[in-house]
């Protein structure tokens, strides 16, 4: 048997450790939370490496829906959504004496993407519409290939799924042909290896994987009038702000060291909004 | 009231623990020790057994709370998908639904449309073997253009019209029924019952939309018989589709029937609210326009794959059992049997991690390989579908069923076996004849044991199996096999973190829980059933 003084010894290390530790929990969007986010986290730790010694990121990026989740329920510091939070989502916070507030730190670009071995090029609005709603559901029907679509959309959970339906399908559902994927990467890992494959990801991962991104009524991605595009946003509950280091990472994220780090992840830059807490 | 139930399943518990023969007594009557000593024993012996009769007693109260819990926040699902139902109705978007039904239908008109002209371009590429210049010169023309794009264009003003009803409808949902799926109450002030006339009363207007499709419509199959299909078949297809057009065009009196039926203030049936659920055929979460909870595309992605997997594993693993126990030497059996009980060590999640990175692909690049074109459904399209999660379930469950079904075949008496030699029979012989029927009630029980642990397997099918909620294609044959699926325990995993707590999604899994509980349970009751009803040895 382990002689008790040495489990007591483990356990005062245990809670001294935790004791001293600072830590920052975030949670929600896999767009925000897979690439930008760690980034951020390691500039932030390097800059305030006087401040706080011990810094600890808890990132959970399982989709938007989890992060406003755990806001209304009070269990993360910032919640991470790449949509907007809907209005019986802020009646629920009411209901828990949450106040949330969206800030937004970056704006995405939503890339509708293809197999480089496709012939298309451009969709129009109505043609992706069609598409991802399954009222086409072979490339027959648009074009001189033939071949059953594969859809690759994300799971209900994610942001992006919401903020894509609401932006391309004018709120219709997604058709029942399409495959519901985890995140980002896995996206484009599926639509690299196959043919009949379409789907969207956020502009950061199409530039990976060697991926076809199509343009959307004749608007490249680049351009500035690209109509898929929304903001991201970090979600905070006003009543219960009280973690100074959630406080400065906000801070850091708005100011223009946080913004290069974004417009070095193919997102865009928010502007004339530093220092808002 | 939990506390009686608890109580009450303690001092079942207790009364079956002392149907025993109580050893101190005849400890007491016989033993050479003095009266002391043995109460001293006595007393050591009881809180020996008291200590295994309340570990006992605790496994069942926590099981029985594991189930109460399970069962409270399920049923919850359908008071509250009655509400829901009550806000579709009354909010107007179940008429918008009606609207949008004919649409829906011709979707799949225009679906057998395209295919004809895939499967032309297909013709022409392998049989004619032309190039992509000349494809589009044949295929592309103002007539075949008129037909196969045109057939989707004419819907669009009917769309619009759909479209601007939804649009109303919410407006209706955002402005009567705020604080929606808590609270409904009928309104009943003018301005929700001008709202709903408003949204309800141009019916004429569809009605003209309608009538102007199929006009144009009709003109287009007209320029569709100019077109000059490569062969018969191909004309035939089309003549089907005319025919089909038909049939939808003469429905829609009906159609308009039932929508003029449509009352806001109708009671929801009871019955309804159940099969919305059990017999569900979409599973949609997070919709702007209405969640929809049905089991059945879960339910049959998760039997199909369940299939699969018994159908690969059952081969293997009773082919190794009778190898292991009948035939291999002690040397191979020391080899081979541990190694083969090793492969239930591997978590699951490597192996989905496995299937996704390696096994998928290889399935897919092996599909596509020149030589094996002969096979039908050959090349595989989406490279995580049923096949690959079933094949790695097939591995999980090959353990589990190889060791139940080698210990039930070792349990078939020495006796029998060498009687049977004695009589002349082959080795062969004496293993399926014999052995086997002899086994034969372990052999089904451990494959169902390893049916349930593959019916509750979560992280291979949610890595692997492709995640496409839609009942599985059975036209198809066995081309099934290579649709993405998905099923009850991935939707459980991929849904649970982004529910509120209480919300109706988060009864409706814990709903789905219920089902794959009741599951797992009957599938272990047969398992005990078949092994104490035709075990002839071990009794």
């Amino acid at each position: 048997m382990i002689p008790i003084r040495n489990v007591v010894a483990a356990c005062c290390m245990l809670i001294a450790y935790i004791g001293n530790g600072e830590t920052i929990v975030i949670k929600g969007s896999d767009t925000l939370g897979a690439k930008l986010l760690p980034l951020l986290a390691e500039s932030f730790r390097a800059s305030h490496s006087e401040r706080y010694k011990q810094l600890s990121f808890e990132i959970a990026a399982e989709g938007s829906s989890t992060g406003i989740a755990s806001i209304i329920e009070g269990a993360t510091d910032i919640g991470m959504s790449s949509r907007e939070v809907a209005p019986i989502e802020f009646l629920q916070a009411e209901a828990n004496h949450r106040d949330i507030r969206q800030i937004p730190v970056a704006r995405d670009c939503l890339a509708v993407v293809v197999h480089p071995s496709n012939p298309i090029s451009n969709l129009t609005r109505k043609e992706i519409e069609h598409l991802f709603c399954g009222d086409i559901q072979n490339w027959a029907g648009l074009s001189l290939k033939s071949g059953a679509t594969s859809v690759y959309v994300r799971s209900s959970a994610s942001g992006t799924y919401s903020a894509f339906r609401e932006l391309a399908l004018s709120g219709r559902d997604y058709g029942q042909n399409s495959l519901s994927m985890a995140g980002n990467e896995q996206i484009a890992e599926e639509i690299a290896n196959n043919h009949n494959a379409i789907g969207y990801v956020g502009l950061a991962y199409a530039n990976r994987f060697g991926l076809k991104i199509l343009s959307v009524d004749g608007l490249s991605p680049n351009h500035s009038d690209y109509p898929l595009t929304r903001p991201l946003y970090f979600l905070i509950d006003h009543n219960h702000f009280d973690n100074p280091i959630a406080r400065d990472f906000v801070n850091f994220v708005l100011s223009e060291e946080g913004q290069e780090i974004v417009e070095s992840v193919y997102f865009i830059p928010v502007e004339g909004q530093s220092k808002l807490l | 009231m939990l506390k009686v139930f608890i109580l009450s399943l303690w001092k079942a518990n207790r009364s079956y623990f002392d149907m025993r023969p109580n050893r101190d007594k005849l400890n007491q009557a016989e033993s050479p020790f003095t009266r002391s000593e043995t109460s001293h024993r006595k007393t050591h012996d009881t809180k020996i057994r008291f200590f295994f009769k309340s570990s006992a007693g605790l496994t069942i109260a926590i099981l029985s709370l594991i189930t109460i819990f399970l069962f409270k926040e399920g049923l919850g699902f359908f008071g509250q998908e009655y509400k829901d139902l009550q806000l579709y109705r009354q909010s107007g978007m179940e008429y918008a639904d009606l609207l949008q039904e004919p649409l829906e239908a011709q979707a799949n008109l225009h679906q057998t449309l395209i295919e004809i002209r895939a499967d032309w371009i297909n013709y022409l590429k392998r049989s004619k073997a032309l190039s992509p210049q000349e494809i589009e010169t044949r295929l592309r023309g103002k007539t075949q253009d008129s037909l196969f794009f045109g057939y989707l264009e004419a819907t669009y003003p009917l769309r619009e019209y759909v479209h601007h009803k939804y649009e109303t409808a919410k407006g209706i949902r955002q402005n009567f029924f705020p604080s929606h799926h808590t609270d409904v109450t009928s309104p009943d002030g003018t301005d929700y019952l001008a709202s709903i006339h408003q949204l309800t009363n141009d019916l004429g207007a569809y009605e003209d939309l309608l009538q102007l499709w199929a006009f144009n419509c009709a003109s287009l199959l007209v320029s569709g018989n100019q077109i000059e299909w490569p062969n018969q078949a191909f004309a035939e297809r089309y003549h089907a589709f005319k025919e089909a057009h038909h049939e939808l065009v003469n429905d829609l009196p009906n159609r308009l029937g039932q929508i003029t039926e449509y009352d806001p203030a109708k009671p929801i049936s009871t019955l309804k609210v159940f099969t919305s659920f059990i017999l569900g055929k979409t599973w949609i979460s997070s919709s702007d326009h209405k969640d929809r909870y049905g089991l059945l595309p879960l339910l049959t992605g998760s039997l199909l794959i369940a299939l699969i997997a018994i159908s690969i594993a059952i081969p293997f693993s009773l082919s190794a059992a009778i190898y292991i126990n009948q035939i291999a030497g002690t040397r191979e059996r020391n080899l081979l049997k541990p190694y083969i009980e090793f492969i239930s060590a591997i978590p699951s999640v490597v192996i989905g991690f496995f299937g996704v990175a390696v096994f998928g692909q290889l399935l897919k690049t092996v599909s596509s390989h020149p030589f094996l074109e002969w096979i039908p459904f050959f090349p595989i399209q989406e490279r995580l579908n049923a096949l690959t999660a079933g094949a790695l379930l097939a591995l999980m469950a090959i353990p589990t069923i190889f060791t139940l079904a080698e210990d039930a075949l070792n349990n078939v008496p020495k006796r029998i076996q060498e009687a049977s030699y004695s009589m002349g029979a082959t080795r062969l012989q004496t293993i399926f004849k014999v052995v086997l029927p002899g086994a034969l009630s372990g052999v089904i029980s451990a494959i169902m044991l390893g049916f349930g642990r593959i019916i509750g397997e979560t992280m291979v099918v949610l890595l692997c199996a492709g995640n496409r909620i839609k009942i599985p294609d059975f036209t198809q044959g066995v081309g099934v096999v290579f649709e993405p699926v998905h099923t009850m325990t991935g939707a459980i995993a991929q849904e649970m973190g982004e529910v509120v707590q209480g919300s109706l999604h988060y009864r409706a899994l814990f709903m789905v829980g219920i089902v794959l509980f009741i599951l797992s349970l009957l599938v272990n009751y047969v398992a005990q059933r078949v092994l104490k009803r035709y075990s002839h040895y071990t009794q």
